[in-house]
């Protein structure tokens, strides 16, 4: 066993890394969707793909990487890797990314001419060539519609080559790889730096009990919460394609120290984009737990293996290649909202109501020859708790992305923002208040854009907990008010607008946690104040007077 | 008369007051126990203390005073009720921050919130007015609404106001507008304006950095009005008078008092400009500063002498984008808790015992372990020493706590708990070392540790073997080295212009342009405040076109902009891991730093003649130092002039410890500093 303080000092040396890693990603990126939103992940990995550290700001990423390492050692054998080798991949099925925009990049670390690790990073990339200019194919009917697939390939002027060909913005994507290949570059230098310094069996020893620490941890946890089966289901609006709505259901077993998330109840494959991949469902669960039982507790594979999970085949959360995957955040925030949904009820003192819906949208512009790519990531209100509102316009559990700064989006394309601002009476009304959505409001100022929207919870609202209310739904309205106006779908492509064109955004609210007639009146009366209540509101759910 | 400069830094605990005259060669050093609800008090108890001591108040030349008051402000909550002013349509920028939950832990606590609004909902005003990405005013100020919005403001009792508007870094012009509208109906309101506290693209950062900036500025800004009023009161005349910034320069008491956001972070920036003159001095321009103290330790790369310099920061969850020292701060420091979580793991950090009730040895009423008492179970602290000429150390307390939060729990004896305790808070050190220079791609084989603050030099020498560091400097006086770097630092103002446009020779005139103009506007500036000469240094920010985040990169005068280029892609290249020499690079913005030297050489202490001898041998061990080691102990100031000392050793002197490890050699130089040879490799 390795002595308490070595073990803590390589603990925290993974750590340090992986955060270098990542803060190196976003200062370098070209796209807006590194260097302003914050779309993309780092990690370390042990060459049989086991993870050893993840910076933990997108957890959806968290299944993601060792996917990717194993997708990665089905096509070339550890011997046949070199030192100066990098590794490229977006192939959904073929490696662990969820939709062919996330590119992953992966390099083996040596040390002494043996691979000790990987260091890996994956970031969002403005266009691989789908249908949609952007990569925003919210109607693909199948993964060729969504872009290049790439499966595991060894990085060079070949693959470089193949990549600029097609994207219609080449010199954004290739400059976030290279920024990629700059990070993981970084990594490797620290890892083998790492091993040489406290030598590869202390490493390798430090790492394994890593695993059994965190291991034992959540094993603890399960052993105390109750035995039992726990259900849960929700739905999605509809898949992108058809009108009808997507089913996803889970039942969480626990028994003893055995905890089992069973999804197989779920729909079937669905054949518009809205699909995704089991190492991605499983990142959901990882998140739960963590969140359940100790959000200090490590991501690594210590918890991974106690996760067990159940699918059945071709369908929404198993699909078979090549079923259509590109918008598939808001199946997975479902997922992760049932996840809490069945801890909530083993471990009431962690319930929260369910959150708003995160959104995206995607503007693609011609201009001289180019093609510009405005991609923002939207933020939702969150569902409140035991004690506390829900969050206000907040990117919620596996999304965790920044607003783009409005005075770089004027800066960079032809579109000018009328509005930011929260959505007055968007959070479900509870002792404690669901958060509130946002709304955002743009006029194209270019001869036409191409749009494509991304969310969720125009149709289903964000339950409430405990007695609360459900929140507001979301609403995607162009030229509201004017005679020409349309509602469109919160998953929508190949919009087209033109010159003077206003389309609103807004984002749906959190669910209430406990009854309304119990909210402190002291709270009413601010949120009245703030504008987050309107006042006939009030007066209605809460019965608020004036003093 | 002899003319003096004396330094005020005002500490949680102490009021340290540093006098020096002109040439450096006499000292006076001062400890006042701090006033917090109204530090001015302390202030005043100091000067009379010095006048006593024979210093005239009338030949005082030069006062430089660091502060924490609006750090303190901002961390306790204790700023002032505020107002914030928005372009109409936007006040979703303040209420959805950046949108995310950080990084971290907090992205996956169910319980996480935001911050509490400085200015919530109740207390923003929307204004009719727009400028757009050009600059240009796409719609005019509506004054009689903006009057409206203000009164309404006022009747809520707003002290201050902060106004935040859409591009105003292009186009003040609304911004200052609104502000004579402010004045007119509440000349005594404070005003913020973006445009003037940080002009700069990205609303978010620039209003939130306003906030903070309207916050803590009628706090620091009556309380720099008392100080200057007690140092008339006293008959002190120098209208040199100086605020610590969180850049490292000092700037005037009127110049805070308009932009005491740049004051927030400025807590251990004097001890990192110290160091840097202090090493510079003695020959070693390239260093780690190191400043370990009872609840933290500051950490910051120095190169050229000079400190690194960054320009986004977060203090209590307020993000904050003004020029600061790169510091870096961990919880680790002397009083810092060492524990055993749930699956036995051993934690150092980041909780602190503080001062009140201290760790166990102090014997005033603490019972967990903390890192001084890990120091003091192992002998590397004697339990003989007094810390600050005050405390005596009761061992047997230390070990007491050590024995039942640590040794138990883990199964480990109390001498390998107390080393392991070493060991871990000394690795994250390491990481925070690691983190300002090796993750930056600087080889710390070309470094010198500075090691200050009352805990520093007990960890420094562990630091440097570890880190392959090879020499460590210790500063003649270690517990007053923020205090006289007060003195050491320059007078600074950072001028900024942001023009986008490419970097290439076409270009040469425009640069010449941007840096006359920049010329004319410090000059401006300089001399209102009463300078007749600066040196003005440039910059130029610069990134690939396409990327959102700039370098700056050093620019000579009239210089070749392919060198300017070369630079730039080097020092990506070490930054990032990666350059495109073929890629075109963007000029974003141009910066001159206007300096006034404070023309004082760091200060130390001339060692005696005759070499000293060993006091006593005292038995200790040394974390991974394999068991008891008898060891001299030494009067650090009785050592003489180039006398050599073979470690292992332990040298006293009244405000820290210094260990020397077995291999290890040190010698005093003129200054008083003590340089050890680390040895790394023997």
């Amino acid at each position: 066993m390795v002595d308490p303080a070595t073990y803590q000092v390589l603990a925290s040396g993974f750590g340090s890394i992986v955060e270098e890693m990542q803060s190196s990603l976003f200062r370098t990126g070209f796209s807006t969707a590194i260097r302003e939103s914050h779309d993309a992940s780092s990690a370390l990995l042990l060459p049989d793909g086991r993870l050893l550290g993840q910076m933990a700001i997108l957890p959806t990423h968290m299944g993601a990487f060792p996917a990717c390492v194993a997708g990665l050692l089905r096509r070339y054998a550890l011997h046949e890797m070199r030192p100066g080798d990098v590794f490229v991949m977006n192939d959904p099925y073929e490696g662990g990314s969820a939709h062919s925009p996330d590119v992953a990049v992966i390099t083996p670390a040596f040390h002494g001419g043996e691979l000790v690790a990987f260091a890996a990073t994956m970031a969002h990339k403005t266009d691989l060539g789908s249908i949609n200019p952007g990569g925003g194919a919210s109607q693909a009917r199948d993964i060729f519609q969504e872009g290049l697939l790439l499966p595991p390939v060894r990085w060079g002027p070949e693959i470089e080559a193949i990549i600029r060909r097609n994207s219609r913005t080449p010199g954004v994507v290739i400059g976030d790889l290279r920024g990629q290949i700059g990070a993981n570059r970084v990594g490797a230098e620290r890892v083998a730096g790492l091993v040489h310094r406290r030598g590869l069996a202390t490493v390798r020893e430090a790492a394994e009990e890593l695993f059994d620490r965190t291991e034992a941890r959540v094993r603890r946890a399960v052993r105390e919460w109750p035995d039992g089966c726990y259900r849960a289901e929700g739905f999605l609006d509809n898949d992108g394609v058809g009108r009808e709505p997507v089913r996803l259901a889970m039942e969480l077993v626990i028994d003893g120290d055995r905890i089992c998330f069973d999804f197989s109840g779920s729909d079937p494959q669905t054949r518009g984009p809205v699909n995704i991949n089991i190492p991605l469902v499983r990142a959901c669960c990882y998140y739960g737990l963590v969140a359940s039982i100790d959000p200090d507790l490590p991501n690594n594979a210590g918890l991974h293996r106690m996760v067990e999970t159940r699918f059945a085949p071709r369908s929404v959360l198993n699909p078979e290649f090549p079923a259509g995957v590109n918008v598939y955040v808001y199946t997975l925030s479902l997922a992760a909202e049932l996840v809490l949904a069945v801890l909530g009820q083993v471990a009431p003192d962690r319930r929260i109501a369910c959150s708003g819906s995160t959104g995206g949208l995607t503007l693609a512009y011609e201009q001289g020859g180019n093609t510009l790519v405005q991609y923002e990531l939207l933020g939702t209100g969150g569902g409140a708790r035991r004690g506390r509102d829900g969050v206000n316009g907040i990117q919620t559990h596996i999304v965790n992305c920044r607003t783009a700064p409005i005075e770089i989006i004027e800066t960079e394309f032809p579109v000018r923002v009328r509005r930011f601002e929260l959505r007055t009476d968007s959070g479900g009304a509870g002792r404690f208040r669901g958060g509130l959505g946002y709304v955002r409001e743009y006029e194209i100022l270019a001869e036409s854009a191409a749009l494509s929207t991304r969310g969720d919870r125009h149709r289903f609202p964000a339950w409430g907990a405990e007695g609360g209310e459900s929140g507001a739904l979301g609403r995607f309205v162009v030229n509201p008010g004017r005679s020409d106006e349309r509602v469109i779908q919160a998953r929508t492509s190949g919009v087209m607008l033109k010159r003077g064109d206003v389309l609103l955004l807004q984002t749906p609210g959190g669910g209430g946690f406990g009854s309304p007639e119990g909210r402190d009146p002291e709270m009413v009366r601010q949120d009245v104040a703030d504008g987050y209540v309107s006042r006939e509101e009030a007066v209605r759910i809460y019965r608020f007077t004036e003093r | 008369m002899t003319a003096y400069r004396i330094g005020v830094d005002t500490g949680g605990t102490f009021t340290d007051f540093v006098a020096v005259d002109e040439t450096g060669a006499h000292v006076h050093t001062l400890k006042v126990p701090s006033t917090p609800h109204d530090p001015a008090i302390a202030m005043a108890a100091g000067l009379r203390a010095l006048s006593a001591r024979g210093i005239d108040p009338a030949a005082v030349s030069l006062f430089s005073h660091g502060t924490t008051l609006a750090a303190n402000a901002l961390l306790e909550g204790r700023g002032a009720p505020i107002g914030l002013l928005v372009t109409r349509g936007f006040r979703g920028i303040y209420e959805v921050m950046d949108q995310t939950r950080g990084a971290g832990r907090s992205v996956y606590d169910l319980d996480f919130t935001k911050p509490v609004l400085l200015a919530p909902g109740r207390l923003t005003g929307e204004l009719e007015e727009r400028v757009d990405a050009a600059g240009r005013v796409l719609l005019p100020l509506n004054e009689e609404q903006a009057r409206e919005v203000i009164r309404r403001l006022l009747d809520r009792g707003v002290a201050a106001i902060a106004v935040c508007l859409l591009f105003s870094f292009l186009n003040p012009r609304h911004e200052r507008r609104v502000a004579e509208l402010i004045r007119e109906l509440a000349p005594r309101v404070h005003i913020s304006l973006s445009s003037f506290v940080l002009p700069r693209i990205r609303e978010y950062p620039r209003l939130s950095t306003t906030v903070v900036n309207a916050y803590v500025q009628p706090i620091l800004s009556d309380y720099l009005d008392r100080v200057a009023s007690h140092l008339d009161e006293h008959g002190v005349r120098t209208p040199r008078r100086y605020v610590m910034q969180s850049n490292g320069g000092v700037t005037s008491f009127a110049a805070a008092g308009r932009r005491p956001v740049t004051t927030v972070l400025s807590g251990p920036a004097a001890g990192a400009v110290a160091a840097g003159r202090i090493a510079a001095a003695a020959g070693y321009p390239q260093a780690i500063s190191f400043d370990m103290g009872g609840t933290s330790a500051d950490i910051t790369l120095i190169t050229g002498g000079r400190p690194t310099e960054t320009f986004e920061g977060r203090v209590a969850g307020r993000d904050l984008a003004v020029p600061m020292l790169d510091i870096h701060t961990l919880s680790a420091g002397g009083g810092t808790i060492a524990r055993v979580d749930a699956v036995g793991a051993l934690h150092v950090g980041p909780e602190s015992a503080g001062a009140d009730p201290g760790p166990a040895c102090y014997d005033r009423g603490g019972t967990r372990p903390t890192v001084t008492d890990a120091n003091v179970a192992l002998g590397i602290l004697p339990s003989e020493t007094r810390l600050g000429g005050m405390l005596p150390l009761r061992a047997d307390l230390a070990r007491r706590a050590i024995d039942e939060h640590v040794a138990r729990p883990l199964g480990l004896g109390i001498e390998a708990s107390a080393e392991a305790i070493l060991r871990v808070v000394n690795a994250r050190m390491e990481a925070g070392i690691r983190r300002v220079s090796v993750e930056r791609g600087h080889d710390l084989r070309d470094f010198t540790m500075v090691s200050f603050g009352g805990a520093g030099s007990l960890h420094a020498a562990a630091l440097c073997r570890e880190l392959g560091i090879p020499r460590l400097l210790v500063p003649a006086y270690p517990g007053l080295t923020s205090a006289f770097g007060l003195l050491l630092c320059d007078v600074t103002r950072d001028f900024i212009r942001s023009r986008v446009g490419p970097l290439g020779p076409e270009v040469a005139s425009d640069v010449a342009e941007a840096f006359a103009g920049l010329d004319a506007e410090a000059a401006e500036v300089m001399r209102q405040e009463g300078f007749l000469s600066w040196t003005p240094e440039c910059r130029i920010d610069l990134r690939y076109a396409g990327q959102g985040y700039e370098l700056p990169v050093p620019y000579t005068r009239g210089e070749d902009l392919a060198g300017v280029r070369r630079r730039f892609d080097a020092l990506h290249e070490q930054r990032f891991g990666h350059s495109a020499p073929d890629a075109r690079v963007e000029i974003v913005s141009y910066r001159l730093i206007a300096g006034v030297p404070a023309a004082m050489p760091p200060i130390g202490r001339r060692p005696p003649r005759h070499p000293a001898r060993p006091h006593a041998e005292v038995a200790l061990r040394l974390p991974e130092g394999g068991g008891v080691l008898s060891v001299p102990l030494y009067e650090r100031h009785a050592l003489a002039l180039d006398q050599v000392l073979d470690g292992p050793a332990l040298l006293v002197q009244p405000d820290t410890t210094i260990v020397l490890y077995p291999g290890q050699c040190a010698r005093t130089d003129a200054a008083g500093n003590l340089i050890v040879d680390v040895r790394v490799d023997g």
